[in-house]
């Protein structure tokens, strides 16, 4: 009984949703003018445009290289932050999350400015340097490699401080003990660190993976898809199909299926949460 | 002790209801006409809003039971969200659509007609008074449905100070267009900047149209055949393709980085002095010489060459179309706010503080000073009569300006033949909109 309005909050805003979504994604929807049952038509769209599942890999590379990343460096800092205290860890700690606590719009309108154009400070550095300009996104693999760095740079706070958060629980006893068995810096990361933060590493990744894949702010403000969509992310695709084409019945079944993969990384998380597989 | 806490929690109980009461009756006494628009009143350094403050202050002292509440939205987001909320319910009594979607809110049957309304009374001088092709435009069974305000005109930004140092004339062709932008193209000693003779913003999102859109008006009047099916994939179109191409690799005369730049890119670098010519709306001059870092009266504004040098290409006219929600319950108070916003004070007020073209054919005489001294309206005027076109409300035509720029990233990123590129976003375009 206590926890009923708890569940009728999240009918409301999340289960009522999710049903009328799909329930839409069965419908010519233009505009949001409800033109008549379409049955699969809009699936059928979906699934036979070559630009959803270009789309897709691209989503996929970026959110896998820049949860690699993140999850990388965030390791590495967090291992060299938990050997140190005092007003410097609290330093890199403070930048390292800024990222994450700053609005991404504003971020991602930093970076833009500092990479983007002719006169752009990277472009700037580059002159001073002595090198050529580079415009980073009038090429494919140029926009894309930033989008991913760009994205990455936003995260690496979030999983520093995570695994920071499980280094600072293990026992300096296992660590000693460990010393006294013979084992050298090496072995100590190996057999006793690293598998005793498997479970926020895991959680991190599972949340950065899941938080990059639905990102449509970052590809939106820097890149806005282009160039020649080479970074238009499935969910920029989605955004277009209904803020710029108002396909609201095709929007909401691409969203249906992304639904169902997002789904999947859930289900995962949980089985990763719970059972610490 | 308990007589005392019954009676002071009946005599709260009392308080609160009558207090529940005066509310409703002075919400009765009172009523609140919601407005979107993407202007806030309350920001006092741009004009329009100023001239807006000053419009809604004087009608809620003329109206005391009318409650004007604006409430300010993203432009790019607000016509799509208004037919959200019309399909929800909840829209404002009063909204500003796009002109591109204007056609999309009369499917919908989002919009009162004003025959309707207060301007529904007006006399047959009055309406002539308002009567142009913006009044016209979207008229369905003879039924008016919008004001136009903020009227815009896609056309030429130019710097007049470097035309006049270099010598250079307006330019009546499209060859003497690339001449003068070649010849302006190089390093700004005085401002410390690479500058280009003639600004494209060629991303796909938030743009205005490119130079290549008036050159097939120019040729073929329209960018659409009668079913509303794309009209470009041809000999003119690739013509023009090809043209604002060369403007990067050949002429030199725009920045690489075109490919990637928003419409918003290009003003700021305009006004940093990166660019001696753009496209955009005539409706930011005033905008643009504020926070130009050169001499404001250099920004000045010209119409559209041709290849033959003969008239102009046609302009894109836009505008922000104003109409009454067709389920608002204070359409009544809802039309007089709209019929105060175009009264000939109004209109006084957004031509002299906005710096918007006037919508009344009176107000060219009572602010006859003001826009004289300002060129670019007698500009604007000119193109509204001599060369404008309107987009098609017959039809969706929504995104047609992206998929353009998506036809010019075909050709300067992915090496395809302009044709190959037109036909492939004309492909995109009919499927999405028929």
């Amino acid at each position: 009984m206590l926890v009923a309005p708890a569940m009728l909050l999240i009918f409301a805003l999340l289960i009522w949703p999710l049903f009328y979504t799909v329930y839409c994604s069965f419908f010519k929807l233009d505009y949001l003018n409800f033109g008549g049952f379409v049955e699969w038509q809009n699936y059928t769209r979906i699934l036979t445009d070559k630009s959803v599942y270009a789309s897709f890999g691209v989503t996929f590379i970026v959110t896998l290289c820049s949860t690699g990343i993140s999850m990388l460096l965030g390791l590495v800092l967090a291992l060299w932050i938990d050997k140190r205290s005092g007003i410097m860890a609290f330093g890199i700690e403070m930048v390292g999350l800024l990222p994450w606590v700053i609005s991404m719009m504003v971020g991602t309108m930093l970076w833009r400015w500092v990479l983007n154009g002719d006169t752009s400070l990277f472009n700037h550095v580059l002159r001073i340097l002595g090198m050529e300009p580079i415009q980073l996104f009038n090429r494919k693999t140029e926009a894309v490699v930033t989008l991913i760095l760009v994205m990455a740079w936003r995260t690496i706070g979030y999983s520093m401080v995570m695994i920071l958060a499980g280094l600072k629980s293990i026992s300096e006893a296992l660590v000693e003990a460990a010393r006294v068995d013979g084992a050298n810096n090496w072995k100590v990361l190996t057999r006793i660190r690293l598998p005793l933060i498997k479970t926020p590493m895991l959680i991190s990744a599972i949340v950065l993976t899941m938080s990059n894949f639905n990102n449509n702010t970052v590809p939106m403000v820097l890149t806005s898809g282009g160039p020649s969509n080479a970074t238009n992310v499935i969910t920029l695709y989605l955004y277009k199909l209904s803020f710029d084409y108002y396909k609201f019945g095709t929007a909401s079944a691409l969203s249906t299926l992304l639904f169902a993969v997002n789904a999947i990384m859930i289900f995962f998380y949980i089985r990763m949460v719970k059972y610490d597989i | 002790m308990k007589k005392i806490v019954k009676a002071v929690s009946l005599v709260l109980v009392c308080a609160l209801m009558l207090s529940l009461l005066g509310v409703s009756a002075l919400a009765e006494e009172k009523k609140t006409v919601r407005m979107w628009t993407f202007l806030d009143p309350t920001n006092t350094t741009n004009g329009r809003s100023v001239a807006l403050q000053q419009i809604i202050d004087k009608f809620e002292a003329e109206h005391p039971d009318i409650d004007i509440v604006v409430e300010p939205q993203d432009w790019a987001s607000m016509s799509t969200k208004f037919f959200a909320a019309h399909a929800a319910g909840n829209a404002p009594d009063i909204c500003w659509i796009i002109m591109d979607e204007m056609g999309a809110a009369l499917d919908l049957n989002a919009l009162e007609p004003l025959e309707n309304l207060a301007i529904g009374k007006w006399s047959e001088e009055e309406i002539a008074d308002i009567d142009d092709a913006f009044w016209q435009f979207g008229v369905r069974d003879g039924k008016h449905y919008q004001i136009t305000f903020s009227r815009n005109y896609v056309t030429i930004y130019y710097r007049a100070d470097l035309f006049e140092q270099n010598g250079i004339e307006i330019p009546r062709t499209w060859d003497e267009l690339i001449a003068a932008a070649q010849k302006l193209t190089g390093y700004d000693e005085k401002l410390g900047v690479q500058r280009y003779g003639f600004g494209l913003a060629l991303a796909t999102e938030d743009v205005d149209p490119q130079l290549m859109t008036n050159m097939i008006l120019s040729e073929q009047g329209t960018l659409f055949n009668e079913d509303g099916t794309a009209n470009w994939a041809n000999e003119t179109g690739v013509k023009a393709l090809e043209t604002m191409c060369k403007f990067i690799t050949e002429y030199g005369i725009s920045p690489e980085t075109a490919v990637s730049t928003t419409g918003e890119d290009l003003w700021v670098d305009f006004e940093a002095g990166k660019l001696a010519m753009m496209s955009g709306g005539a409706i930011r001059v005033n905008t643009v010489r504020s926070n130009c870092v050169y001499d404001p009266s250099a920004v000045q504004i010209m119409l559209w060459p041709t290849a033959d040098g003969e008239g102009h290409a046609p302009g894109v006219i836009n505008g922000w179309c104003v109409g009454v929600w067709s389920k608002s319950k204070v359409k009544e108070e809802a039309g007089l706010f709209l019929e105060a916003m175009v009264s000939p004070e109004a209109d006084k007020l957004w031509v002299e503080l906005g710096g918007q073209p006037a919508m009344r054919q009176s107000t060219l005489e009572n602010a006859k000073e003001y826009i004289e001294k300002n060129e670019f309206l007698t500009v604007i005027s000119e193109g509204f009569l001599t060369a404008g076109w309107p987009q098609p409300t017959d039809f969706p035509v929504s995104s047609w300006k992206n998929d353009m720029n998506n036809a010019a990233q075909k050709v300067l990123v992915d090496k395809m033949s302009p044709m190959e590129a037109l036909e492939a976003v004309a492909q995109d375009f009919n499927m999405r909109n028929q």
